[in-house]
């Protein structure tokens, strides 16, 4: 990967997100990306704008949501904020998505324990948790984890 | 109702009693075949596994201790240039226990045996259940209510009989799991109950095992290599426990049974992989399957945890800190998944055994049965003239067992009846319905389960 520009790897993983069936590579998150014509750089711009997000539910999370799964949402930045984190999605996905019984999602300002969060493949707790910000066309996955057998 | 009733506890008796004769039959069946094999293998005529694999190819001058009958017999994996000879023999000399032998341990087993693992250890303590047989693959119909370890053993044995099978028939406890695993080279966990994951990763920590670990439950499965590789634990993942009403158990939410297969079939791959050291094990990456959109992704989870209680940097987590640890109390959930802790939220006054309910309805009694059971489960039986009402609905759906009640008033006051499977959520409805002003209602004691134990034995369970 490192023989590519930012922007290249930024094409790349765009693509790969909308190849979901691609499952062999892990996309690993890069945060340094400053290319003027990066999603992030137009947002920085355009500060209202809001983002293109891919929410998914598993695990028997989806069934705190209608027993939806996949939710393409559109969620805008907090005022005042440059960028939409983790954190502030987890409060517009509590008012927004999840129907009932809120504390088999959420724990304080956190999910509660047995909860993964993935955003684009890959653990949040590699990409900085509630700090994680969020650029257009991100795909979080919420699951829980399983015990049965 | 009352002589078919009759009937049917005759014929589950006549059933019950050839079932005790055949398995008796069949216990006598195996000791024989048993004794057979002892007789055969001391008259040298072949038919049995050679005490160890490695060197018995030698006199060939082969270099790499494959026996011609395992040449032939594992010459599909030889064959493969990325596996060959060198991995087999790895295979060969390798120790596996699948902590498990239900939907998941079942494939895993069964390919374990197959692809000629040296020695296959099986820990379980339960019996073959009819309602396993549609996952629990390794298990056959001659086998119910015998020993999971024993069906499992015996059918690993049909499949490989050069392959050592160790029996462990009981359940994995902190006082046990040391000794046993400390046996084997890798550890499979297809266990149903979050407190069996916590403490048998704890134990792989202590005692330095890769883990291969795999779970199922409705349509999803996931996927994962524990303790491998400088890579994270289970602990690490989740230090803190999730509430036990995050812990779904199939028995109650339900599985199809090729899910725990394709999980169980990938557990036994990871371990392969292990055992051969032969490829990349899934360590700081885990597999999600979801059966019903046919997708599996592989997501990058995080590494091991310097601040991890039981592997971490400055964690001190001894053998004896591991036997004296309650992971019952730590998870507040118990170490098998039975069926959930009989609840007691009511008085006498508002409950009623099925028996005295059963009289009451034959008595003609005015009345209504609210059955909370979800919707679902309600389409598998219930009973004549029940009104399903699901407790997650029944705050808004009061106005229904109103205007029932009205309907079913004769010249007395209707009674109000709430039933469920077990009789736990019965007793949750009848509070709430207490409170809301129907102060007569009452819990049909035990559920369904009750019903169909001491009313009606033809009553389907499930
Ligand atoms: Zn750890």
């Amino acid at each position: 990967m490192s023989n590519l520009c930012p922007f290249a790897l930024v094409l790349r993983c765009l693509q790969r997100f909308h190849s979901l069936a691609e499952t062999s590579s892990v996309i690993f998150r890069k945060r340094v990306f400053a290319h003027p014509s990066s999603f992030a750089a137009q947002r920085r711009r355009d500060p209202s704008k809001k983002m293109q997000l891919t929410l998914e539910f598993g695990g028997g999370l989806e069934l705190l949501c209608d027993s939806v799964k996949i939710h393409n949402v559109n969620v805008e930045t907090p005022k005042g904020a440059q960028q939409l984190a983790m954190r502030d999605l987890l409060v517009w996905v509590q008012k927004n998505l999840i129907k009932e019984r809120p504390e088999m999602f959420i724990k304080g300002d956190t999910v509660r324990p047995g909860v993964l969060v993935l955003v684009n493949d890959c653990d949040w707790e590699l990409s900085g948790q509630l700090d994680t910000t969020l650029e257009e066309k991100d795909v979080v996955v919420f699951i829980s984890t399983l015990h049965g057998g | 109702m009352d002589s078919a009733g009759a009937d049917a506890a005759r014929i589950l008796g006549e059933i019950e009693s050839l079932k005790a004769t055949r398995s008796d039959i069949e216990a006598k069946i195996s000791a024989l075949e048993a004794q057979l094999k002892g007789l055969s293998c001391r008259d040298g005529n072949g038919s049995c596994p050679p005490a160890t694999a490695a060197g018995a190819g030698l006199g060939l001058g082969l270099g790499h201790g494959l026996a011609p009958e395992m040449i032939y017999r594992y010459s599909r994996q030889l064959l493969l240039p990325s596996f060959g000879v060198q991995a087999q023999s790895n295979l060969l000399k390798s120790s596996i226990l699948v902590v498990g032998a239900g939907g998941l341990g079942s494939p895993a087993l069964l390919y374990l045996a197959a692809c000629g693992v040296g020695r296959l250890g099986i820990v379980d303590n339960d019996v073959v259940e009819l309602n396993n047989m549609h996952r629990q693959i390794i298990h056959t119909e001659a086998y119910i209510g015998r020993s999971k370890v024993e069906s499992a053993a015996a059918a690993c044995r049909a499949i490989n009989s050069t392959v050592q099978i160790v029996e462990h028939r009981e359940a994995l406890r902190t006082t046990n799991a040391l000794e046993i695993l400390s046996k084997y080279d890798i550890v499979v966990d297809a266990t149903d109950n979050a407190p069996s994951r916590y403490m048998i990763s704890d134990c792989c920590v202590v005692l330095g095992k890769p883990l291969v670990s795999g779970a199922a439950l409705g349509l999803e499965g996931q996927l994962t290599v524990y303790n491998c590789s400088g890579g994270p634990c289970y602990r690490c993942l989740f230090p803190t426990p999730p509430p036990t009403t995050a812990c779904q158990r199939c028995s109650d939410s339900g599985v199809l049974g090729v899910v725990p297969g394709i999980i169980g079939c990938l557990q036994a791959l990871e371990a392969i992989k292990i055992a051969s050291a032969v490829g990349e094990p899934l360590v700081e990456r885990m597999l999600l399957f979801d059966a019903l959109s046919g997708r599996i992704r592989i997501v990058k989870i995080r590494g091991r945890s310097l601040l991890c209680e039981v592997c971490g940097e400055n964690a001190t987590f001894s053998r004896q800190q591991f036997q004296e640890f309650d992971y019952e109390k730590f998870t507040q959930a118990p170490l098998s998944a039975s069926a959930p802790p009989k609840l007691n939220l009511l008085s006498e006054d508002s409950r009623i055994s099925s028996k005295d309910y059963s009289e009451r309805l034959k008595n003609g009694e005015a009345h209504i049965l609210v059955d909370v059971r979800p919707e679902h489960h309600f389409r598998i039986v219930s009973i004549p003239n029940s009104l399903n009402i699901p407790l997650s609905t029944l705050e808004k759906r009061v106005a229904e067992i109103s205007s029932a009640l009205n309907e079913a008033e004769g010249q007395r006051d209707a009674n109000l009846y709430v039933i469920c499977r077990r009789g736990n959520d019965s007793q949750r409805a009848v509070n709430h319905l207490q409170k809301i002003g129907f102060t007569s209602a009452k819990d049909i004691m035990g559920g369904l389960e009750s019903w169909a134990r001491d009313v009606d034995p033809s009553f389907p369970t499930y």
